[in-house]
Order: structure tokens, then C-alpha cells, then sequence
């Protein structure tokens, strides 16, 4: 494929008065792994819900896997999978029975694959699915959602009920899934520790706007946290170029910087004649000061 | 500091506040205040009517006081229906044998005649092999031996005679000898050595007559008492009441001749309807009260907030003791017997205790099928099976409203305060029996179907299915080899579509319509036994055809069950276009199966009556008033699902009602096709804007689906 995967343009999304997106832009390449991060509220689920056709954007433009999502064709929606983050399964079926009845719709259904991650992920194929737990229902959703093997599979919290080993299944599902780069997984997950393990890109979603997005270890080169130490007490008024959040103690500063460079700590050095250390941050410390007020 | 604990007022009033859905209750509320307005008026208005004389015949032998000429089949190809209809109930019966029409009427069943019959008249009618039904009115000269000439006919079974001079006389009458109901309500007392006379007539089950005790005592004379003991198959006994001289003549007789059941001859028409329609407001509004009660007490806060329980508890009391109040004062208003009144109470809260047992049942009967869903056909059926009642015998309805049935008042209200104490019991300790049966996740909201069919899925986990659960569901083998299926054709994919809903209403529609045959079948078992009503095969089929249409309503609710996994299924491989016309096309058939197996029990309800099917011009526009309604059902059921309200099965549920109503008319001809078809034009009319109506309703209903947001 030539295009986008997904190719988002200025979209905003309004319930009556209340806009919640508010120009969202975004790219997803091909073979990308993007981890969808926002505060609760964000967006995140209004924006998964624009790209699949499931609501209709106030304005801008979407294409998903070359078309239009509102008037997708079916030979594109054969190719995407979705687990919503309320799941909704046909209470009255058995596992076996709703495996059986998704499979039908999809002439590529790999039921090989499907039944080693029925047994992988534990689930129960006699049991109805409408006493199922929390979890048991995500991972029934997720092999629902991985059975075709979709070119485009759109994950919205697909792990928040998960217990820890389910969660390291799912991800080396997720693994087996993309290692060929033909599939494209966008997910949205609160989890930071999962997505440093299977992501390939991040987008931050902030005020309704894609605040951040890049190749996640291109996020972990740019975005530091500088301790800085100066000889004498810090001005209030103290800034360094790009900073994210500052915090000044007396002579001590901590400022978190979106975008570092060799430049910046040296510039920081000489105005303020300062010893300055570079610090590392995981993803989740990248995410709290991005919503720093 | 010590806290000033609330009044117990205001915590009530708190309670009604908080009530989650109270703009429902305020809607039924006004409803019935609206309801109840219009009965006191209705009151006002008629009380000082005279009862309204309505012959006893005419709900106690199935003589059919609406046919104009009473001559069975005047309608049907026996006699061309031009000339049918230039014939009167005016015209001489000499005139019709000199047309030789009459002769020409094979299955001549019954005659009512208006003008003064002869007995030549009398004696040719004797030799009719199929006359089985005979009415003879304002005959003051007919004579003992003129109405002997009857006695030569073997198949009359059914004789009223509203005035004759023989009857009154010394002279004896020979009566025909198969005669099983005997009207001679129009004569003056009738002599005793009549009584006797008719005592030897071995069929004889109803005597309609007019027997004047003897002044000023309500008992009837001795020697009458006592003839009428000798009847050898007598089994009611209808009295003319003269109500203003002899109130109790009924009650005494009936004291009198306990073997026998003895009625007046009379009702007050009035009173009957007042309670038919208090009956229609006082169900709608137990069930809004019923549907209120369960959410109150099944959520955790029942039992761990203090202070909870008490003014909740004392808010269903309030509730339903005001409503009962109301109606009480109202019956005894409109004249009813204060313990009738009560009973009537009684059977209220029966009614309710019977909602909430359907609606918070801990042990659902029905695995998979949802309680609102369950409670909402007992609603259905229930109010029309009451009507039911009220319509086959007003007669026994009115003697139960004059206090005469004590027995079954006093079960109405013992039962009634039973099932309330108990379902008040269950109700208050309701969230803890769920908790303790290892059941909890009880919905909260009783219109939350998705959550009540989880929770039932939940509770029937362990339970085996039984055999006759696939009536509802249909078997496993079934839905294996849809699965199975490669999907080709759109009617494959829709198949699919259909397995993914475990009861489709055709089932359930099939369901209820078998559960109303042996309702129905039990209706008219208890009209014959009560008020020796007939059997007749239309009555039944015409029931079918209310059961039928009322079944409309399934598609609409079983596609509101399926709306949460909407948003999954648009995305399966299917265009949104497509998977609009599959849906449209399911509910369409849903649709039309039981719309079409109501048409079809009406006219066969309507040709075995045989009078009451429309000319062959008239079946064109009443094929296309059919496509219309049909049309517009299934526009308005598909464009109001878009909107997701819960409020629609309540709407659905009135609606189909209505249209049940309308069904049981046009199979019982009050329908009035004979207006109709003296209005070729207005039929058509109907039938065009019905099928507009449609139209517009179904693209508008289209236009919804294609641009339905599934996602919000």
C-alpha cells in the first residue's frame, strides 16, 4: 500500500456545544505500532470512533486504509479488526459459538492461530460468554479481533482488565502479529509500560489536538529532564527554550525540555552558570509532564 | 454538635425526587388523573340514566341482534347481493317467499321478524331443516295455536318471542320439542301452568321471563318456585326486574332456587363501561407503579444506607393507597357495592403484585429472555383478556358490581393483599436475596434489557436447557449449520445476522400466538359455562388475529435488544448501505409474518361469519391499505429505534394495543364493512395516504440508518 494507513486532517468532533476534538492531525504509516495516550477525556475513544465510521466528524477529513471510514467497503472492513473499550459480545452464545459465528464474516479467518490463543489466553470455548468476566470477555474481544489477521487493528484500552500475564500474552500476540511490518495496530492504553514494549510510535492527545506524535524512541531521545544547579538562587521568573514544566528550588531547578540538544544544555550552562545533568524519562514520566499544567 | 435528624416528610418528598425515572410516573400520573377526570364526568353525565335495557338473548344465546333481516346468509352468494340489500327489515315475509328468494336460502339459520307474523308464516318456517334461530317480534296477534305450528320443527332451538297474545292465555301451547333457550321476556306475568307446561321440554337450559312476586315482598309465589324446580335441564333462569318495585326479585330467586343461576334480565350498560374503562386507566397505571418498585430496593443503598428503606417503603404505600382511594370513591360513586369496590382493589394490586413477580424475579423462568420483556406481554394480554371478560358477559359483570358475587370479591381482595404483603416482603429484602442466591448484578433500571439478559445468562449458567426452551431459541444444531455456511448471497449474511439473536420474534411471536389460542379457547370455555355463550370457530380465529397483530411489536423490541452490538456488527465486512438493506429486509419479513397471519385469521374469522367479507372491487384498496399499514409500522418501528429510548416499547406496547383492538373489530364485523363499501372512493383514499404515509416513514426510517452515529 502506497498510502496511509490512517490519515487524519483537522478533525474536530462536537457534541452540542462541547467540543472534545479539536483539530486532530495524524499519520499512521504503514506497519506502524502507535500507542494513543491521553488523559481520561482527552478524546482518545471519540477519535477511534471518527477513524472506524462509528461517529461522524464535525469537520475535516479522515481516510482509513484509502477511503472514506463513514462509507467503507467491505473488502477494506475485511481487513480491519476493533476491540471497543466497553466490550459487547452476544451474551447467549458460547465461546466456541461466537468464535464460530465472528469467523463466518471473514473468508481469511486463521482458525489455526485462533484456537492457540483460546488456549493461551485460557478462555473457556463451553462457557457462555454472558457470565464471563471482565477480563475473559477483553481477551475473548481481542481473539475476535485478531482472528483475520486485519491489516489495520484499532485497540481502544484493550488491556485495563487484563491481569498481568494476560497482559504479556496479548502482547506477544501483538508481537507475532507485527513482526511482518504488513500490519498496522493504533491503540490507546493508559498502560505506558505496555506501549515501551510493543509501540513503535506514540501520539499524545492533549485539548482535543495531537500535542505529540513521533517514533517512540525518537519521544525518548527528545523529551529530558534537566537538573539544573546553579551558584546562586534562581530568579522566579527562570525559563530555559522549550521547557515543558519548570520547577525552581533556591538554586536548584528540575525543567523538563521537549525537544533537547547539545545546544540548549550548553546555553544553559552560560546564562545561568549552572552544572546541568541530562536524565532519561520512561514513557509514563514523558506523559505526566506533558500534562503539566 | 447534634444533628437535627430530616422530618420524615421531607425525606419522602427526597425519595420522589430521586425516583430515576419520575417524569415516567408523572406521565402515567397524569394519565390516570386524566383517566379518572374523565370517569367522574362520565359519571355525572349518566347517573341519572335508566339502566339501559339490553335483552338478556342478546349475550346468552348468540342471537345477533345487528342483522337488520334475519335471515342467515342474505349477504352471502345465496341471493345476489343487490337484491339482498333492497330487502328491510321491513319487508313482509309473505314478499319474500313470493320473491322466492327465502326459498332459495339453503342454510337458513335464523329469522327475526319485526312485522306481525302469521301462522301460516309460523309453519313454513317450522319445515326448515337449518332454521335453528327465531326472533318474532311486536306479534301481539299471534295466537296458542298459531305458535303451536312451530312445534313441527325439529331444529329450532332458539325461540324469542317479545309479545304474543297466545302465551298469556288459558290455552295450551305446543312448543318445539328441541328447544334449549326460551326468551318470553315481552309478556306480561307469565301463569304458572306455562311454567309447567315448559317443564316437559327435555333440552330447555334458558328461560328468559317475567315472573312478579307477589306485592310488596321481593319473593317470587311458591308454586312458581317449585315449577321451576322441575325443569329438567334448566340452568339459568333470566328474571325481568322491575327495580323500582322489587329490588332484590333476582337475589331472592337466586336464594330460592339455588340449582339454578338466576340473573335480571337487565344491566346498567353504563356502569359495565364506566368499569371497562376504569379497568384500561387502573392497568396502565399499576404497571408504571409495578416498573417503578423493583429498581427502589434491588441496589445495594437499599440495604446499607440508613433511613433508606422506611420512606420508600411508605412512598409505594402512599402511592398505590392514593390511587386506590380514588378508585374506590369513584365505584362507589357510580353505585357499586362497597365490597365489590374493595375486590376491584383487590384485583389491582393482584395485577401489580403479578407485574413485579415478572418484572424482579430472582429464579427468571425463561433463560435468555429478559424480564421487562416478559412483563410487558403480561401487561399486553393481560388488559385485553380483562376486556375480554367485561365484553363476553356484562350480564355477570353488572351482577358482580350489585354485590352479588360476594365470594369472589372477598378472593379478589384476600389475594390481592396477600401478593402485596409478599411482594412488599420481597421487594424490601430484594437486594439481598440476590446477593445471598450468589446472583447479584441485578440491573438496576428495568428497561435496561441488555444488563436483565446478562443477569439472566448469569443466573442459567449451570441450568440444563429444556427441550421446549428450542420453541424460543431454536436448537444449537441450527445456529452450527448457519455458521457453517459460506457466506454468498446477501441471504446468507442476513441468516448470519439472525443467528446472532437467540430468540428471533418470529419464535417469540409464534410463542405468544399458541399461548393465546389456549387463552382465548379458555375465554370461551368460561363464556359458555358462565353465560351459555356459543362456541363459534370465528370468535376463536378472530382471536388469532388479535394475537397476531399484536405480536408487531417484537420486531421493534428484539432489534432494541440487538442495538448495543450494533456498532460491532457495522464494522464486519459488509458496506454500511448493505448492512441498512439487510436489516430492513429481516424486519421487513419480521414484520410481515405476523401481519400477514392476522389478515389472513380476519377473513377466514370474517367468511365463516359469512356476512362480513367486502365485494371483490373492495380487495384491491384494502390490499393496498394493508401494504400501507404495514409500510408504516415499519417505517416508525425502524426510524424510532434510532433514537434508542427506552420509552418506545411502552409507546410500541399502546400502539399495538390500538391496533390489536382494530384487528378483533375487523374479525368480529364491527368494523362496519358495510359502510365501507357503500364508499368504494374512501377506501381508496385511506389506502393511498396509508401507503404515502409509509413510504415516507420508511425513507425517513433509511435516511436514519444510513447516517445513525452507532457510536455515540
Amino acid at each position: 500500500m502506497n498510502h496511509p494507513v490512517i490519515e487524519a486532517r483537522g478533525v474536530t468532533k462536537q457534541f452540542g456545544r462541547r467540543e472534545v476534538l479539536a483539530g486532530v492531525d495524524l499519520t499512521v504509516p504503514h506497519g506502524a505500532v502507535v500507542g494513543l495516550v491521553g488523559t481520561n477525556g482527552a478524546g482518545k475513544s471519540t477519535f477511534i470512533k471518527c477513524l472506524l465510521g462509528l461517529l461522524r466528524p464535525s469537520g475535516g477529513t479522515i481516510r482509513l486504509l484509502g477511503e472514506e471510514p463513514w462509507t467503507l467497503s467491505a473488502e477494506m472492513k475485511a481487513h480491519l479488526g476493533y476491540v471497543p473499550q466497553t466490550v459487547q459480545l452476544y451474551p447467549w452464545m458460547r465461546v466456541e459459538q461466537i468464535i464460530r459465528y465472528v469467523a463466518a464474516f471473514y473468508p481469511q479467518w486463521d482458525a489455526a492461530w485462533v484456537d492457540g490463543l483460546v488456549r493461551r489466553w485460557d478462555l473457556p470455548k463451553d462457557h457462555r460468554v454472558g457470565p464471563l468476566s471482565q477480563g475473559q470477555l477483553q481477551k475473548l474481544a481481542l481473539v475476535l479481533a485478531l482472528g483475520h489477521r486485519p491489516g489495520l487493528l484499532v485497540l481502544d484500552e484493550p488491556v485495563a482488565s487484563l491481569d498481568p500475564v494476560a497482559r504479556r500474552e496479548f502482547l506477544r500476540s501483538l508481537l507475532e502479529l507485527t513482526a511482518d511490518a504488513e500490519h498496522t495496530v493504533l491503540f490507546s492504553t493508559h498502560i505506558t509500560s505496555d506501549l515501551e514494549r510493543v509501540a513503535s510510535h506514540i501520539a499524545v492527545l492533549r485539548n482535543g489536538r495531537i500535542a505529540l506524535f513521533d517514533e517512540l524512541d525518537a519521544v525518548k531521545d527528545r523529551v529530558k529532564r534537566l537538573r539544573v544547579a546553579s551558584r546562586a538562587d534562581l530568579p522566579a521568573h527562570f525559563a530555559i527554550r522549550g521547557a515543558l514544566r519548570t520547577q525552581v528550588d533556591g538554586r536548584n531547578a528540575l525543567v523538563a525540555v521537549a525537544d533537547l540538544d547539545d545546544a540548549l544544555v550548553r546555553e544553559v550552562e552560560t546564562n545561568w552558570q549552572a552544572d546541568v545533568s541530562v536524565e532519561d524519562l520512561n514513557l509514563e514520566d514523558i506523559f505526566l509532564e506533558l500534562h503539566h499544567d | 454538635m447534634t444533628k437535627v435528624p430530616t422530618p420524615f416528610a421531607t425525606r419522602l418528598l427526597a425519595v420522589w425526587l430521586s425516583l430515576r425515572t419520575r417524569w415516567l410516573y408523572g406521565l402515567f400520573l397524569y394519565a390516570f388523573a386524566i383517566g379518572m377526570s374523565g370517569f367522574a364526568l362520565e359519571i355525572v353525565r349518566q347517573r341519572d340514566q335508566p339502566p339501559r335495557l339490553v335483552h338478556v338473548l342478546s349475550f346468552a344465546s348468540g342471537l345477533k341482534p345487528n342483522y337488520t333481516v334475519g335471515v342467515r346468509n342474505v349477504t352471502s352468494n345465496d341471493v345476489a347481493p343487490v337484491a339482498a340489500r333492497s330487502l328491510t327489515a321491513y319487508t313482509p315475509l309473505s314478499d319474500w317467499r313470493t320473491s322466492d328468494q327465502i326459498a332459495t336460502l339453503p342454510n337458513l339459520e335464523s329469522v327475526e321478524m319485526f312485522t306481525p307474523a302469521s301462522g301460516d308464516d309460523l309453519a313454513w318456517l317450522a319445515t326448515q331443516p337449518k332454521l335453528s334461530s327465531q326472533s318474532l317480534l311486536m306479534t301481539q296477534n299471534l295466537l296458542a295455536v298459531d305458535l303451536s305450528r312451530l312445534s313441527a320443527s325439529q331444529s329450532l332451538r332458539h325461540l324469542r318471542v317479545l309479545e304474543a297474545a297466545g302465551y298469556r292465555t288459558e290455552d295450551a301451547v305446543a312448543w318445539p320439542p328441541n328447544l334449549e333457550v326460551l326468551d318470553l321476556m315481552g309478556a306480561h306475568e307469565l301463569p304458572v301452568r306455562r311454567l309447567e307446561e315448559l317443564s316437559r321440554l327435555p333440552k330447555l337450559h334458558t328461560l328468559a321471563v317475567r315472573l312478579n312476586p307477589r306485592h310488596p315482598s321481593s319473593k317470587l309465589p311458591e308454586d312458581a318456585i317449585a315449577a321451576l324446580t322441575s325443569f329438567p335441564a334448566l340452568r339459568n333462569l333470566y328474571l325481568l326486574e322491575m327495580s323500582h318495585l322489587y329490588p332484590d326479585l333476582a337475589s331472592e330467586a337466586q336464594r330460592a332456587l339455588p340449582g339454578l343461576r338466576v340473573r335480571p334480565s337487565t344491566y346498567d350498560a353504563n356502569r359495565v363501561s364506566r368499569l371497562t374503562a376504569m379497568c384500561l386507566v387502573v392497568s396502565v397505571w399499576a404497571a408504571a407503579v409495578a416498573v417503578m418498585l423493583s429498581p427502589q430496593f434491588v441496589a445495594p443503598q437499599s440495604l446499607l444506607l440508613p433511613g433508606y428503606r422506611a420512606p420508600h417503603v411508605w412512598m409505594a404505600v402512599l402511592i398505590l393507597a392514593t390511587g386506590l382511594a380514588v378508585v374506590i370513591g369513584l365505584l362507589l360513586v357510580a353505585g357499586t357495592d362497597l365490597l365489590t369496590a374493595l375486590g376491584l382493589c383487590g384485583g389491582t394490586l393482584t395485577f401489580v403484585g403479578l407485574m413485579i413477580a415478572f418484572l424482579g424475579r430472582i429464579e427468571p423462568g425463561l433463560p435468555g429472555f429478559t424480564q421487562p420483556l416478559m412483563a410487558l406481554p403480561v401487561f399486553v394480554f393481560t388488559v385485553p383478556v380483562l376486556m375480554g371478560f367485561l365484553w363476553l358477559s356484562p350480564g355477570e359483570v353488572d351482577w358482580f358490581l350489585r354485590g352479588e358475587k360476594p365470594w369472589l370479591s372477598e378472593t379478589l381482595l384476600v389475594t390481592g393483599l396477600v401478593l402485596t404483603w409478599d411482594s412488599g416482603r420481597w421487594l424490601t429484602s430484594l437486594y439481598r436475596g440476590v446477593e445471598t442466591a450468589g446472583r447479584g448484578g441485578c440491573p438496576m433500571a428495568m428497561l435496561d434489557f441488555g444488563g436483565w439478559k446478562t443477569w439472566s445468562l448469569t443466573i442459567n449458567q449451570s441450568k440444563r436447557p429444556s427441550s421446549w426452551r428450542y420453541l424460543l431459541t431454536g436448537s444449537e444444531q441450527r445456529f452450527d449449520a448457519v455458521t457453517s455456511e459460506p457466506l454468498h448471497r446477501a441471504a446468507d449474511r442476513r441468516r448470519l445476522w439472525d443467528a446472532g439473536t437467540e430468540i428471533t420474534s418470529r419464535r417469540a411471536g409464534l410463542f405468544m400466538v399458541l399461548v393465546s389460542l389456549v387463552v382465548f379457547a379458555g375465554i370461551f370455555a368460561w363464556g359458555n359455562f358462565v353465560s351459555g355463550v356459543e362456541f363459534e370457530p370465528e370468535m376463536l380465529v378472530g382471536g388469532l388475529a388479535y394475537a397476531a397483530v399484536m405480536t408487531i411489536y417484537l420486531p421493534a423490541m428484539f432489534t432494541y435488544g440487538r442495538l448495543p452490538f450494533f456498532p460491532m456488527e457495522v464494522l464486519r465486512p459488509v458496506s454500511r448501505a448493505d448492512w441498512v438493506a439487510d436489516w430492513f429486509t429481516m424486519t421487513a419479513y419480521d414484520l410481515l409474518t405476523p401481519m400477514a397471519a392476522s389478515v389472513v385469521a380476519s377473513v377466514l374469522a370474517a367468511w365463516l361469519k359469512q356476512s362480513s367479507l367486502p365485494a371483490i372491487p373492495y380487495w384491491p384498496p384494502i390490499c393496498l391499505l394493508f401494504c400501507g399499514v404495514w409500510l408504516s409500522i415499519w417505517g416508525a418501528e425502524l426510524w424510532l429505534l434510532t433514537y434508542r429510548w427506552a420509552g418506545i416499547a411502552v409507546v410500541v406496547a399502546l400502539l399495538n394495543m390500538a391496533g390489536g383492538m382494530f384487528a378483533m373489530s375487523v374479525s368480529s364485523s364491527r368494523f362496519g364493512w358495510e359502510a365501507w363499501m357503500n364508499s368504494l372512493p374512501g377506501v381508496w383514499t385511506f389506502a393511498v395516504a396509508s401507503v404515502l404515509l409509509g413510504g415516507c416513514l420508511l425513507l425517513g426510517a433509511r435516511r436514519r440508518w444510513l447516517t445513525w452515529e452507532l457510536g455515540a
